[in-house]
């Protein structure tokens, strides 16, 4: 009987496009919630810890990064942690992961960095494992067939970062490998890495699971934000545990609902929490006489979220401020029907929009509605 | 358009009201708090509120202590047909019967359009700016010299209060100075964007660099790693080569050392047996010989010396007592010298005298030959003189030395008696024995001396049983050594292949403290190389937000850089149009409030301040310097009227009049009756008031209480 923490994808110091300054943030959460995973290997007394490969999100990450991830893991004491080179982390020129030597590698670590001898055992507690640790971060080598189970006593675990092959969905130098690799391999568990969300695969044989990403990276993720604890006695059980620490959410508000800034920014403030990145989409018709101010509501709420994008999605309706049929007399619709005219006349798009744009703004300032 | 009933539930005071309007002016009278302000916010919501709204303004209209919201139902004729408009604001129903055909609409839109058609006024911010004028409006106006020019731009512009196109464009102007500014202490938005886009976007390229950096320092340390190992591998089989070498080295040595010793000891100690065997042979040598008195001994020697000294003086002298006797024999004159001479004596008297007598001197060879003959006689006895002294001289010769014999041979028996003396004391017979055994025992004792000093040296300062002691030690120790130099025996090497592997060691040490040293900086700079992937994300993030920032910023940019091009465009437009339709209408109603003493006013295209034209002074005038409070009022009241029949065109619109002339002394009130009530033949139109000023001017009052 083994139980071990499974996880995988921490992608430490990974780089989060459109989230500026919350990308610090969102880092620092990774950094803690692996604090939080060696607790819990800790709490749960696990046998050994294995990192399925993307520990590190680059094989550039700095040097105190490294520091503190080995740092965290020194604190398992005598756990064991296994640690697989992954796609982002490759046994490439400069790895991060050959480098650990050079950081004081804590007694408790192993890392898979012989493709040739792509075994590590554990005698106290007859733990076996493998894993193929990934050369680039593409290839067609399979993750699982390259690496064959040894005749001999004990528990029998694989790690392996690659995709699981879906026809015309997983690219073929995903490191993929298929559900009979699985079944056929003879180990007792597959530890698998790559995907970002909790994944038990549909194997008959050999159970394998992606633990997915203890902490989600993009808004995408919904799966992410665990760790397995995994039994493997004579039968396997994978129990899924959370401790992705920060709330990746989308919401899409339509302006229908709103006429006031004050009222999508009361709805917004509904989701308030620090550890939450939310974006918003306004939807619906940007009506003429709808006085949303997104900017103000991001300012306002922007410190009640970890992160806050409000992105507006509201169709420009222009023909709404003909309707009005404002008299040409006053300067309000003379502006309307020129700019009118303008944009019926505007062929580029691009263009098009702008005059739309600036028809809502010339029409909001001469209605006395501070937009500016 | 003509209202011709209102009916109104549930609205602020108005919690039930019902009242019919005729055409033309309706006075609704009604003191104060009775609700004729509410009746104005009624008939208000009534023409333009969506009754869907969830405005809380527009909810806390109705009445207190009223569950459901307000209604109003509005009947009205436009454009000759008959209409019924009900607005529920509880179930935000809106509901337009068409009274001729009975339709029904609930369409807001086009209900609005209908309504808003109606009055010719499109939306409540017009019909509020143009045809509604509210009680404190005209207190405004004469407050504020500058109020009026606002207002009317404000009209102008599209019927807000609060929206001035002319301010619109100063504020969009700002707003676009705020974001186009350049400069270094105060920037605009997207200069101050771009600045700090330059310096992350240093930062950046600085961190990758490092990063860079980094990576290749990995990379070396990798490669230095390695070699070191391997360097330190051969390092430690060259140095273990090298000390199993100077070990074998030096227990050799030691070995060699410890064999000299050993031999040394071993040679010592025998010997050292050996000289104490000798020793105690010599010793019992010399106890078999007489200790000889090394003085007696010298005197017999001296005396056997002296001895033998006389008898060679002895012989000498007895030689030349031979001698001397034999020199005497020989030094006697011969009886042939004796002969000769007297021969030769004999010869010359012979010849001396056969010539003087038988030659008669005549024959001179007898004479010569006597000559000859006397001369031979003079050598014979000199000769014989000669040898005569001679031999005296030799006699006293012998007798000396047979006085000196004599001497002698005393001497040798006095020497005799001595010598006899000594070798009588230890028995012997001749002084050579003596000397002899002296001798032998003087040897003897040498040898034993000379046996005790080799003895002494072979011991040194030490005793034999320590010599004996060392020499086991020693013994022991090279069976030690030798049994050392079987495990390092293999590693034996010449000198030259031991200078070789010297040279090779030195070699990989220095190769190995470089590449020490090297490891030691690399490991050193990537310890404080922080500049990570992570780092280098945080600043792209931030040049990403940024760049979405500073295009948003542009796009903002664009967008108010076009909005004020169009405002300029239709507020140039405008006043081009309207205000000379301003000028004429104004100047109409103001000749008639102000009974023709002020009958032209003009408004500037571009600012819109307003000129009036005096009939006393007979020329344009500034309202400002030259017109009173109350003639600025009037125009006021001119220009907004004259702007409803602007911006109505051809329609219709109601007009109200929230008790506007309360500032009007009666002159002033009673010709903007006159001209209120020559609009009404036009329009209808609502006067609400708390006074009884209006008492009369019409028919249609209806009672606020």
């Amino acid at each position: 009987m083994a139980k071990i923490l499974h996880t995988a994808d921490l992608h430490l110091g990974v780089k989060l496009s459109g989230l500026g300054k919350a990308g610090d943030r969102v880092r620092a959460s990774i950094k803690a919630t692996l604090a939080s995973i060696i607790d819990m290997a800790i709490e749960e007394k696990v046998d050994a810890v294995v990192i399925a490969g993307d520990l590190f999100d680059s094989n550039q990450v700095s040097s105190s990064l490294i520091r503190f991830a080995l740092g965290e893991i020194a604190r398992l004491g005598k756990i064991p942690c296994v640690i697989l080179p992954g796609t982002h982390d490759c046994l490439e020129e400069g790895s991060v992961l050959m480098s650990i030597d050079h950081h004081e590698k804590p007694a408790n670590v192993s890392v898979f960095l012989d493709p040739e001898n792509p075994v590590i055992r554990l005698e106290d507690k007859n733990l076996t494992f493998y894993g193929m640790p990934n050369m680039a971060s593409r290839s067609t080598k399979n993750p699982v067939t390259s690496v064959q189970r040894l005749e001999r006593d004990g528990t029998h675990i694989l790690l392996a970062h690659g995709s699981y092959m879906i026809p015309e969905k997983t690219a073929a130098d995903d490191h993929p490998f298929g559900l009979d690799d699985i079944d056929n391999s003879g180990f007792d568990y597959i530890a698998l890495g790559h995907w970002h969300s909790f994944f038990e695969l549909p194997t008959t044989k050999t159970k394998a699971a992606y633990c997915g990403s203890p902490e989600p990276m993009a808004f995408d993720q919904t799966g992410a934000g665990h760790v397995a604890i995994v039994n493997i006695g004579n039968q396997v059980t994978i129990e899924k545990k959370v401790v992705g620490r920060t709330n990746w959410q989308k919401v899409e508000l339509s302006s229908a609902n709103f006429k006031y800034t004050m009222e999508i920014e009361q709805e917004i403030q509904k989701h308030a929490d620090e550890n939450k990145l939310l974006r918003v989409h306004i939807t619906g018709l940007a009506t003429a006489d709808s006085s949303i101010d997104i900017d103000e509501i991001h300012g306002l709420l922007a410190d009640s979220f970890m992160h806050l994008s409000i992105i507006d999605e509201r169709e420009q309706v222009p023909q709404e401020l003909l309707e009005l049929n404002l008299p040409p007399t006053t300067i309000l619709g003379q502006f309307i029907r020129q700019m009118s005219d303008a944009i019926d006349k505007s062929e580029d798009s691009e263009q098009k929009e702008l005059l739309t744009e600036s028809l809502r703004t010339g029409y909001a300032l001469l209605s006395g509605k501070d937009v500016l | 358009m003509q209202i011709e009933k209102c009916q109104i539930y549930r609205y602020g005071k108005l919690d039930r009201f019902s009242s019919s309007f005729s055409p033309g002016l309706n006075l609704i009278k009604g003191p104060n708090e009775a609700g004729k302000s509410t009746l104005v916010d009624a008939l208000t919501d009534a023409l333009f509120e969506n009754p869907k709204t969830r405005k809380k303004d527009v909810k806390a209209k109705t009445s207190w202590g009223f569950e459901k919201d307000f209604e109003i139902t509005l009947d009205f004729e436009s454009e000759g047909l008959s209409y019924s408009l009900s607005k529920d604001f509880d179930t935000g129903s809106v509901t337009l019967l068409k009274k001729s055909t009975g339709e029904t609409l609930d369409d807001r839109k086009r209900v609005n359009s209908i309504v808003s058609n109606g009055l010719g006024l499109s939306n409540r911010d017009i019909f509020l700016a143009t045809s509604c004028i509210r009680q404190d409006e005209m207190a405004r106006i004469a407050n504020s010299p500058d109020a009026i020019k606002d207002r009317l731009e404000a009209l102008i512009t599209g019927g807000k209060e609060e929206a001035l196109a002319s301010k619109a464009i100063d504020r969009l102007a700002a707003q676009i100075k705020g974001l186009k500014k350049t400069g270094i202490k105060h920037k605009g938005q997207l200069q101050a964007l771009e600045d700090r886009r330059t310096e992350l976007a240093y930062d950046l390229e600085k961190a990758k660099r490092e990063i860079g950096d980094v990576k290749q320092s990995r990379t070396r340390l990798k490669n230095v790693k390695t070699t070191l190992e391997s360097l330190r591998e051969e390092y430690e089989v060259k140095t273990t080569q090298r000390k199993n070498s100077k070990l074998a080295i030096d227990i050799r040595e030691t070995s060699a050392r410890l064999e000299e010793r050993f031999s040394d000891l071993m040679s010592r100690t025998s010997n050292i047996k050996v000289s104490e065997e000798t020793v105690e042979k010599v010793r019992n040598k010399i106890a078999h010989l007489p200790k000889i008195d090394k003085a007696d001994v010298r005197h017999a020697d001296e005396q056997a010396a002296q001895r033998k000294y006389l008898d060679t003086k002895r012989e000498g002298c007895e030689q030349q007592v031979s001698d001397l006797t034999e020199k005497i024999n020989l030094a006697k004159p011969g009886t042939a010298l004796k002969l000769m001479s007297a021969l030769t004596l004999a010869g010359t008297g012979a010849l001396a005298y056969y010539w003087y007598r038988f030659t008669a001197m005549a024959d001179a060879s007898f004479l010569f030959g006597a000559g000859a003959s006397l001369v031979l006689f003079i050598i014979f006895s000199i000769l014989w003189s000669k040898r005569s002294k001679s031999c005296t001289q030799v006699k006293v010769k012998f007798d000396l030395q047979k006085s000196r014999f004599e001497e002698i041979e005393e001497d040798l028996s006095e020497n005799k008696v001595a010598i006899e003396a000594v070798l009588g004391k230890y028995k012997f017979d001749k002084v050579e024995l003596l000397k002899e055994k002296f001798e032998q025992r003087y040897e003897l004792d040498k040898d034993i001396r000379s046996e005790v000093n080799r003895y002494e040296g072979y011991l040194g300062e030490k005793t034999l049983k320590e010599l004996e002691d060392e020499l086991k030690i020693v013994t022991r120790d090279l069976a030690i050594e030798n049994e050392r130099f079987r495990e390092v025996k293999s590693y034996t090497m010449s000198a030259e292949d031991f200078a070789i592997l010297e040279t090779a060691v030195d070699k990989i040490k220095k190769e190995t403290g470089e590449l020490e040293s090297e490891e030691m900086t690399l490991e050193r700079q990537l310890d404080f190389a922080e500049s990570g992937i992570e780092h280098q994300a945080s600043l792209e993030e931030r040049i990403e937000e940024i760049d979405t920032q500073v295009a948003r910023k542009r796009h903002q940019l664009r967008v108010l850089e076009t909005t004020q091009q169009y405002i300029e465009t239709a507020r140039k437009d405008v006043l081009k149009s309207t205000l000379q339709l301003l000028d004429d209408e104004t100047s109409d109603i103001l000749r008639e409030v102000t009974d023709g003493k002020y009958s032209q006013v003009r408004f500037d295209r571009q600012s819109l301040k307003f000129e009036v034209y005096s009939n006393e002074l007979d020329d344009w005038v500034d309202p400002e310097s030259h017109l009173s409070r109350g003639t600025i009022d009037q125009l006021y009241l001119a220009a907004r009227l004259a702007l409803v029949r602007i911006i109505s065109e051809e329609k219709n619109p109601v007009i109200i009049l929230d008790d506007p002339f309360v500032t009007f002394d009666d002159n002033r009130r009673r010709n903007a009756l006159k001209v209120l009530k020559r609009f009404a033949e036009r329009y209808q139109i609502f006067l609400l008031t708390c006074h009884d000023h209006y008492d009369g001017i019409t028919d249609n009052v209806i009672n606020l209480t």
